[in-house]
């Protein structure tokens, strides 16, 4: 045999070619993006916030030595539990979030027909994305294990943890990026493709686990750690929260002991079949593409296809931009995805009242709390993502100049834009209307919420919706828009809670900042307001119900006008906002 | 129409546009020519009221671009060299959308739309999804678009850029047309030979600098053309007709170019009767006399130095 033929495995294993021209290229062009040195100062001030928090609450240096050092070895555990577990979470959020446009990029670069004239196959064009991506990720990984490693000085954190929530980690890591790539092949829009991802990991990690755990507890009899085992198989979260408490309470799950290795064979087997799915569908959009055929048709429902096609020609009415903002819907229902996806959660959401009601804890204001609460994180997030696109998409679309030749004045523009946000939100709001007006029918909850949620939605669209018009005045690309309303929102009632309880806890106030900073609050406030309102209390009188506000307890009007006052503050920001972003509006056109 | 007086825009230490000055009449077409990145769309967008210039003046219809804006935009159609479309709209929605948004009464937009729907021929497409139209198609539509409102002047960055010959015809008969109705028009285009055909006036920009303007005809005594004629003889007198022509003490150089002889003049106004007078005494059989021909492509090669920022 000559010594060209054995070499040939070699070729092929020879990580440049598997990886090609497109991993250095991407890494060229990461190293010159701004934004990810500011993703990774993030990433760390979080880490050191949270260290720096949980040494605070954990630590006293007054004592015994016995003591402190026992104290030492309980904050040691807690600093790594948790940094892992903050690792866990940020490190596959971002591998969606930068993932998110890895393929779209060069499908809409029209770039994509001109890489398959080239050596270059679809294989190395993915492998190049994917790992590109990891790889900053795995850095990002890497920097905490230098703090791990102190923290394990103190003692009570064993090595065999780290190992195994690293492996669990990297592996939900390259199974989220790897879904975050699929996504991307199809859609234009980065934020289109997180919140897909983000919606498709729930229904994965969440639902489904769920749904067979309960269909294998109470219709085929399998022992409850049975079935945690596995769900543990194939599920991140539930592995890791397992882990985390076999960390601070050893021997005691019984679950991590023999899955987590086998949890990680099966993440990476899955990300291997979502691998190859993105190889070829990658092929065959730039076969297509170096065609000449740039939009795929898509499989539409002939029915809705052909209800489209003849849509008649509607008239103007009114402010014309305002009339065309309006006349959006949040979705069209026009293909079977959209419709068998609508279908799901409907479905979802009929199946858990049906659990609430067989299981008689549809009557209990904790159920009602969870509800409102989930509802008013997705109308939140929903908001915050449409509103951050209204002007940029125009940018994108280079519609902007042609708008602003146009006699319609600034502030006619950024009304419209508003009121836009507003009406297409509104499908994701009626959730939480329709729940909340079904309940109030059932008697679960008291009428009376219904104005007081309605104050708190009003107060916290106001400041998201304004902020993301604003950002999106600011900025030229859509998903950066996107990604900074996520980030003030997430800073504003997130972000500056934390901070409060930091500074509290630092100078000595305990929690009355925080419980000041949180008393302004949305989800604190719908918490608290269902928390007095739903349930029992469903049927107390006005007079009778009263509520938990700033150390005080108040009666409903107290704390309705205390909430509206909250939403006008929130509505002030909003104006503030919108009036930069009409200061924008000239100044960054093209 | 449009006066512009020093105009400069900089971009931080670039220099888009260096004290440009510029004016273009009522009814006229301006042809803006100039390499890539040298000044033309800067210009527009000041024009259109898009961008507010570092320092100099610019009026259009009398009214300051910094100034009255709202005033320009009323007067004013401008038609960017990407027309964005909004992906959700019909044709005559569209239109409408813009009809209203110059303030145009309800009860009258329809007609409107209607009239500008069959001046750019697209009366077949008003049901049609504006994104589903090709690209001829869209520049036309965005023609109708900046017709809407009837404006007295048209700014139209490259509106034939990447269009097929018949569609570069079709734009360029539609501007003939408006050009009847009164319009003043400014233009920008990379095709030249189109420019050269329909515009009344050329502005050369270079490195943000105007370093051409007026009209045809300038611009080819500029560049000399204006006293050259190419001569055909008979094969036979070819020679002879060069030896006479050498005489004349007004011809700077004669040239034999095979197929015809070129004779450079010092004067242009006596060019042509002079050549005829001298060979019809020589007794040389003349097949043709007719003034030497240049391109615009040549004279932008010429009066440019292919230099960008």
């Amino acid at each position: 045999m000559k010594a060209e033929t054995l070499l040939v495995p070699f070729k092929y294993l020879n990580p440049s070619r598997i990886t090609g021209p497109i991993f250095e290229k991407e890494l060229r062009v990461s190293s010159r993006r701004k934004r990810n040195y500011v993703l990774r100062f993030v990433y760390l001030a979080i880490l050191l916030i949270t260290v720096l928090l949980i040494w605070k609450s954990e630590v006293r240096m007054s004592g015994n030595v016995a003591f402190r050092v026992s104290r030492l070895s309980r904050a040691g555990l807690t600093i790594t539990g948790i940094v892992v577990l903050v690792q866990f979470f940020a490190a596959q959020i971002l591998a969606v979030i930068m993932l998110s446009n890895s393929i779209s990029d060069e499908v809409y670069h029209k770039t994509l027909g001109a890489l398959m004239s080239t050596p270059i196959n679809s294989f190395q064009i993915v492998m190049g994305k994917l790992l590109s991506k990891l790889l900053q990720i795995a850095l990002l990984i890497c920097l905490t294990l230098p703090i791990l490693g102190i923290v394990r000085v103190f003692g009570g954190v064993p090595w065999d943890y780290l190992l195994k929530s690293l492996c669990v980690t990297l592996t939900a890591v390259i199974f989220a990026g790897m879904l975050s790539l699929n996504i991307s092949i199809n859609h234009k829009h980065a934020y289109v493709v997180i919140i897909q991802t983000v919606l498709m990991l729930f229904l994965l990690y969440i639902l489904l686990p769920w749904f067979g755990a309960w269909i294998s507890y109470e219709y085929l009899d399998v022992r409850e750690i049975v079935i945690a085992r596995h769900v543990a198989l194939i599920n991140p979260f539930f592995l890791m929260m397992a882990l985390l408490e076999e960390l601070f309470r050893p021997g005691n799950t019984g679950i991590s002991l023999f899955g987590w290795g086998w949890h990680c064979l099966y993440m990476l087997a899955f990300s291997g079949l979502l691998f190859l799915r993105a190889i070829i569908v990658v092929r065959k959009k730039a076969l297509l593409q170096a065609c000449g055929q740039v939009k795929s048709a898509g499989r539409k429902w002939k029915f809705f296809a052909s209800s489209s096609k003849g849509q008649k020609i509607r008239r103007v009415k009114g402010q014309p931009l305002l009339w065309k903002e309006l006349r959006k819907s949040s979705f069209k229902i026009n293909s079977i995805k959209t419709m068998l996806s609508v279908v799901f959660i409907i479905g979802c959401l009929l199946f858990s009242y049906y659990m609430g009601s067989r299981e008689k804890f549809l009557d209990d204001n904790e159920t009602h709390i969870a509800y409102c609460m989930l509802f008013l994180i997705l109308g939140v997030f929903v908001t915050t993502v449409f509103s951050a696109t209204t002007i940029t998409s125009e940018k994108v679309s280079r519609s902007l100049p042609v708008l602003l030749t146009t006699l319609i004045t600034d502030w006619q523009i950024i009304r419209a834009k508003t009121l836009g946000v507003f009406r297409r939100t509104i499908p994701v709001w009626s959730l939480l209307f329709v729940h909340i007006t079904i309940f109030i029918l059932l008697r679960y909850i008291h009428p009376s919420t219904l104005l007081q949620v309605a104050i708190i939605v009003f107060g916290a669209t106001m400041l998201v919706v304004s902020s993301g018009i604003f950002f999106s005045s600011m900025l030229k690309n859509t998903t950066s828009a996107v990604i900074a309303n996520i980030i003030f929102a997430a800073v504003v009632w997130a972000g500056i809670p934390l901070a409060a309880m930091i500074i509290g806890e630092l100078s000595g106030m305990n929690d009355e900042l925080f419980e000041f900073v949180i008393a302004f609050n949305p989800f604190f406030h719908i918490g608290d307001v269902m928390d007095n309102a739903s349930g029992s209390r469903a049927v107390k009188t006005l007079a009778e119900l009263d509520y938990n506000f700033l150390i005080a307890r108040w009666g409903y009007w107290g704390t309705t006008t205390f909430l509206a006052f909250t939403a006008a503050v929130y509505a002030a920001v909003g104006m503030l906002f919108l009036t930069l972003a009409k200061g924008n509006l000239r100044r960054k056109i093209f | 129409m449009i006066e512009i007086t020093n105009l400069t825009k900089c971009y931080g230490q670039l220099q888009a546009l260096v004290d440009l000055n510029l004016n273009i009449g009522q009814g006229d077409i301006f042809g803006f020519i100039g390499p890539n990145g040298a000044g033309k769309t800067t210009t527009m967008r000041i024009l259109a009221t898009l961008l507010k210039p570092t320092s100099g003046k610019a009026f259009v219809d009398g009214k300051n671009v910094l100034k009255q804006g709202k005033d320009i935009r009323r007067v004013v159609g401008y038609m960017p060299d990407f027309m964005g479309v909004y992906d959700d709209l019909k044709v005559f929605e569209y239109l409408e959308f813009f009809a209203a948004a110059f303030d145009i009464p309800s009860k009258q937009r329809k007609s409107i739309v209607e009239g500008v729907l069959e001046l750019t021929d697209l009366q077949g497409k008003k049901s049609a999804a504006v994104d589903s139209l090709s690209r001829g198609m869209q520049q036309r539509l965005g023609l109708a678009r900046v017709l809407i409102h009837d404006p007295k002047v048209l700014i139209l960055d490259e509106p034939a850029s990447g269009l097929d010959p018949r569609a570069r015809i079709e734009i360029r008969e539609l501007l003939r047309e408006l050009k009847k109705m009164g319009k003043t028009i400014m233009i920008s285009s990379h095709i030249l030979s189109e420019l050269e055909e329909i515009c009344d006036f050329i502005g050369i920009i270079e490195q943000g600098r105007l370093v051409f303007s007026g009209t045809m005809d300038e611009i080819w005594r500029k560049m000399g053309t204006h006293s050259k004629v190419h001569v055909t003889v008979v094969p036979e007198h070819r020679e002879k007709a060069i030896e006479l022509l050498n005489t004349v003490p007004e011809i700077v150089e004669v040239s034999d170019q095979g197929s015809h002889i070129v004779v450079d003049f010092s004067d242009g106004q006596v060019a042509g009767s002079v050549v005829a007078k001298i060979l019809v005494n020589g007794n040389v059989d003349i097949v043709s006399i007719e003034p030497a021909k240049m391109k615009l492509d040549d004279a932008f090669l010429q009066l440019t130095k292919g230099m960008v920022h």
